[in-house]
């Protein structure tokens, strides 16, 4: 295994409480593969990857957990690093495409320069002309034409400076990308480009991938696996194909069924009703209870357990969707 | 049909509307050291100058008692004509008589330092006023319509800017008896013209731009309508936060053209100091032996302008919340 | 009265200035929206689709007034709000002189009498003052403040971000009042009440709860259905919403996006619903416009067009749209290139330079007209209506 996270818990404190953005987080990563974490806004789907990088503000206090992750040479828990051992596993074993990536890049310096200087960060004996081939090399790897380099990035276009973006963060050859919205304030027709581009790359070099995302539907396109995230836990995990064909958490029902598509026939969407609970302090039992059709006084009370109900099928309910069930959605 | 939703008048419910935000502002600010010092500096002058009319009171209860002549005649706490025929020789150094002392002319430090400290706060808070009243309702202006009336007021901003304006209330005195509503009036307007007009039409443009005028904008709202409703409320914290800023300007100038001889005002901190001044005192030795003619004026000149100051600051991490640590 | 047109847009455009000049004239021009025509029955919606940059939020800001036509006419319930989108009054008159009293004063009465629509009904008016020019426009423009005004009432606007669109120091009360403020409707009582019906009807219940509130207390869907309550307030015949759903969490959305289809039925009206997202257009439109560098490349009944895309760029597009299910496959958008900027674009059609069908006809003529290819279903595109065979 590459990387696999166990029970992590990691809370922001704030005034009023613990905001529990990440709270009991379990998954694995095998090399090669992709996983999506699909959720909304809030639900602490970005704070996993911050977690995981310990790239954590201020008021973020790591709660529990390990994040043990393997460059080869056995599974080292990342947690009990500290920072300077930390900082050579980042970007170098687990790097990342940021949220809003165009504001990434600093408008003053030429794109090149930026990224032999995240290459020699890393490794300090880096001649400057071994940088520039490496760059060129990138470049070329995301689609960018290379004479580009010394270009600063307002002479980009916004889909040019995501490429540059997925360009730095293969630039130390990682074995993890954690792609946050990769394409989120991008044109669909860009956005296919860059989800294609990316997806190459990663078949190419057998990287692993973790995407987060509010869009289900990008998430589709590009993970071999999903995670559904709802207020700071995983509701359910499973190969895409079972997740779109046999989700089993009705919140993950309600999702599939809430999205409208181009394709196919045009059904009724669902809503959900409700909206999702606070962090500060979420519901006793289960979180989705509250907007739950199947929720019981179990539900209410009672967290369901993360289990395996069959190979590789993570669920948290206490009573799943079963196949073929229609769940019943009452509009507010 | 839904019936009567709402079983309070309006003005009951936005006036509890404001009570709670000033609550939760007083929250944020009570966590400022420096304000809450400030506030309780500026709270300790106003009760300080409010109780000045029972200082001579008690004061001539306690050492007047059997002496009904002078008590009914002369009074030896008036602060512009006081004089205390008791003592041998002015000034005197502080006694129980008097706390602070006496200036060369027999006056009762402590009284005067008393009976000026309203006229000080209104001198600030006037200028401040007309000032922030003044620079909202331009730098809002000019932020929205742009244009012709931007530039003659960003241009007139400039100039008044980099017009020294002590140099300009010095050649004013000449020709205008600068009293004390007149000198607020005037500082009040030279900053008010000046550089605030900047500061709050840079904040005002960053309202325009928002969504919500637009939509005012198409549901048919007139321009002042906009102005007042929409962008003046959405500035207004930051030019509360100037005024704050403003007063320490105003009551500065004030002593400054004090000191200088310059205003006609009868009786002020700065008036003090110009006394002690203009009698000599303030040369060679007799700075430290005569301390009490000059020092207590300064000591509150200088606190109550810092005690604006530090309020102004703590209310500035309270409305730009990019200042407030979390 | 079920196809009675809401709104019509003929020979739309809007150019801003790519440059800034004081003495001479500037000379080039963003062409942001060019030559559009749009047609909005009651009870009808349209979806404006395109990428950003297209010119589909101009569109919109130009029905409720917050830009200025360059060209075209602007009709709404078979009155030309044209000459009250101006700013100013002489390019009202302008206007009117332009489009009405030259073309009417070159034709003979009874050539005015068989003109039809909104034409007709400004011919009839133009002949009962006796061809008097200076008359027709004076008449024209009678009012025109209090007419601007009432104008606003019938067209409103929902933005895109609920964050930013409500005053963050005004209460819902005040946020949804607002119109009625302005327009000077009822009393206090009366507002109360109507704001009240208003939050319940979009789902803020019990609206006693939220009526005090501030915007920054309510969540995302919540500050949306308020903007959707300010803007239906004033009862309009039609509503221009801005990607209103396009920054809202899927799970919310939904509610949403069956709220405005729920309350278009109920309060009579119709949307010009602006987005970007297909999928979304499909559920909230009758019919669709695809816009591309400020001109509609093809328009029809929305099902017909997503099931049957003509023109390669709304191809390009379908096919680009991730689709949630990972055992369908799409297509590979057929497209070169990046969208460049409209600056003075060159005399043949806007798509030439990324079109992978484009033949040497498509560059030598000036942008391709509308074409009716299959019954509603227009297409501007040489290719498709076979000119250039």
């Amino acid at each position: 295994m590459l990387l696999s996270v166990k029970d992590l818990k990691m809370h922001y404190k704030t005034k009023m409480g613990y905001v529990k953005a990440v709270d009991g987080i379990n998954f694995d990563l095998d090399s090669g593969e992709s996983l999506g974490i699909v959720g909304e806004s809030g639900c602490g789907k970005t704070s996993i990857s911050m977690t995981i990088l310990r790239l954590l503000p201020d008021n973020a206090e790591f709660k529990a957990g390990s994040v043990f992750f393997d460059m080869g040479n056995g599974p080292i828990d990342l947690v009990k690093l500290d920072e300077s051992q930390m900082r050579k596993y980042r970007w170098r074993g687990i790097s990342m495409i940021f949220q809003a990536a165009m504001n990434s890049l600093n408008p003053v310096y030429k794109v090149g320069d930026q990224i032999i200087e995240a290459i020699q960060n890393h490794f300090p004996e880096t001649p400057v002309d071994k940088a520039r081939e490496k760059v060129a090399e990138l470049f070329h790897l995301v689609g960018l034409d290379p004479s580009r380099m010394d270009q600063y990035p307002h002479q980009y276009s916004g889909g040019m400076k995501q490429r540059a973006v997925i360009a730095m963060a293969l630039a130390c050859d990682p074995k993890v990308i954690i792609a946050d919205e990769p394409t989120t304030a991008l044109d669909v027709i860009v956005q296919d480009r860059i989800l294609k581009e990316i997806r190459k790359i990663q078949k190419k070099l057998n990287m692993a991938m973790i995407y987060i995302s509010h869009d289900i539907a990008v998430i589709a396109e590009v993970s071999d696996r999903i995670a559904v995230m709802y207020a700071g836990k995983f509701a359910e995990l499973a190969d895409s194909v079972t997740i779109f064909k046999k989700p089993m958490h009705p919140y993950t029902y309600g999702l599939m069924h809430a999205f409208p598509s181009t394709v196919g026939e045009k059904t009724d969407l669902v809503t959900i009703p409700g909206e999702p609970p606070n962090l500060l302090n979420p519901p006793k039992g289960c979180r989705f209870a509250p907007r739950c059709p199947k929720a019981d006084q179990t539900c209410i009370n009672e967290e369901p357990q993360y289990i395996e109900i069959e190979k590789g099928h993570f669920v948290s309910c206490h009573h799943p969707v079963k196949p073929g069930e229609v769940v019943q959605f009452y509009e507010q | 049909m839904v019936d009567a939703v709402i079983k309070e008048p309006l003005w009951k419910i936005r006036l509890k509307l404001w009570m709670r935000s000033l609550r939760t502002g007083w929250e944020l600010f009570r966590e400022r050291k420096l304000a809450v010092f400030g506030l309780g500096v500026i709270i300790f002058f106003a009760v300080f100058g409010l109780v000045y009319p029972l200082y001579p009171t008690i004061m001539k209860n306690i050492f007047w008692k059997n002496d009904p002549f002078g008590y009914q005649t002369f009074a030896p706490y008036d602060p512009i004509i006081g004089f205390d025929p008791d003592i041998m020789s002015h000034p005197s150094a502080p006694s129980f008589r008097h706390p602070l002392g006496t200036d060369p002319l027999g006056r009762d430090i402590l009284s005067m330092i008393m009976y000026s400290t309203p006229r000080e706060f209104v001198l600030g808070i006037t200028a401040a006023l007309i000032t922030v009243v003044i620079g909202t309702i331009i730098g809002a202006s000019c932020a929205y319509y742009g244009g012709v009336i931007d530039t003659f007021f960003m241009r007139l901003a400039d100039i008044v800017m980099l017009f020294p304006s002590l140099a300009l209330l010095m050649v004013l005195s000449a020709f205008i008896d600068l009293t004390l509503f007149r000198l607020a009036l005037i500082i009040g307007m030279l900053s008010g013209f000046g550089s605030i007009t900047l500061v709050l039409k840079a904040q005002a443009l960053t309202i325009k731009v928002r969504p919500f005028i637009e939509a005012a904008k198409s549901t048919g709202a007139s321009d002042a309508y906009i102005i007042f409703r929409h962008i003046i409320p959405n500035i207004l914290p930051l030019s509360f936060l100037y005024m704050m800023l403003n007063v320490t300007g105003a009551i500065f100038t004030e002593a400054t053209l004090s000191f200088l001889g310059l205003a006609n005002i009868r009786m002020s901190w700065g008036v003090i100091i110009q006394m002690a001044e203009s009698s000599g005192y303030l040369m060679g030795a007799s700075i430290g032996t005569y301390w009490w003619l000059w020092l207590p004026a300064g000591v509150c000149i200088t606190l109550l302008c810092s005690a604006f100051y530090f309020l102004g600051r703590g209310l500035e991490e309270i409305v730009n919340p990019r200042l407030r640590k979390r | 009265m079920s196809n009675e047109l809401v709104l019509k847009i003929e020979g739309l455009r809007k150019l801003f200035p790519a440059e800034r000049r004081i003495f001479s004239r500037t000379k080039y021009f963003v062409h942001a929206v060019d030559d559009i025509s749009i047609e909005i029955k009651r009870r009808e919606s349209l979806a404006l689709v395109g990428e950003s940059g297209c010119g589909k939020t101009t569109t919109g800001k130009v029905l409720v007034g917050l830009e200025e036509p360059t060209d075209g006419r602007i009709t709404v319930e078979q009155e030309d709000v044209t000459p009250l989108l101006y700013e100013n009054e002489s390019s009202a008159r302008r206007y009117i002189e332009r489009n009405y009293v030259e073309r009417f004063s070159k034709m003979d009465d009874q050539q005015l009498k068989t003109l039809d629509g909104v034409d007709g009904i400004y011919a009839e008016r133009f002949l009962k003052l006796s061809k008097d020019g200076t008359k027709f426009i004076s008449e024209f423009l009678e009012n025109r403040r209090v007419r601007v005004w009432q104008l606003r009432r019938r067209v409103q606007m929902i933005f895109q971000d609920p964050y930013e669109s409500l005053n963050p120091r005004m209460t819902i009360f005040d946020i949804v009042s607002e119109p009625l403020n302005i327009h000077e409707i009822g009393n206090l009582k009366e507002r109360e009440d109507r704001v009240a019906e208003m939050l319940a009807s979009v789902g803020l219940t019990p609206p006693e709860t939220f009526m005090f509130r501030f915007p920054h207390e309510l969540s995302g869907g919540q500050r949306q259905r308020v903007a959707i309550a300010r803007a239906l307030i004033l009862n309009p015949s039609f509503v221009v919403a801005d990607e209103p759903t396009s920054m809202l969490d899927v799970s919310i959305r939904t509610g949403v996006m069956k709220l405005m289809m729920r309350l278009a039925d109920e309060h009579n009206m119709s949307y010009l619903y602006i987005t970007h997202d297909l999928a979304v257009a499909r559920y909230m439109s009758n019919n669709i416009a695809v816009m591309y560098l400020g001109k509609i490349v093809e328009t029809g009944p929305t099902e017909e067009v997503l099931q049957n895309p003509l023109h390669p760029y709304t191809k390009a597009l379908l096919a680009a749209v991730p689709i949630p299910d990972p055992e369908q496959k799409r297509g590979e958008p057929n497209i070169k290139g990046s969208v460049p900027k409209p600056i003075n674009p060159p005399k043949r059609c806007r798509f030439f330079d990324r079109c992978p069908y484009a033949v040497e006809y498509c560059e030598k003529n000036d942008h391709p007209k509308l074409v009716e290819v299959l019954p509603n279903h227009k297409v501007a595109c040489y290719v498709v209506s076979g000119e250039t065979k």
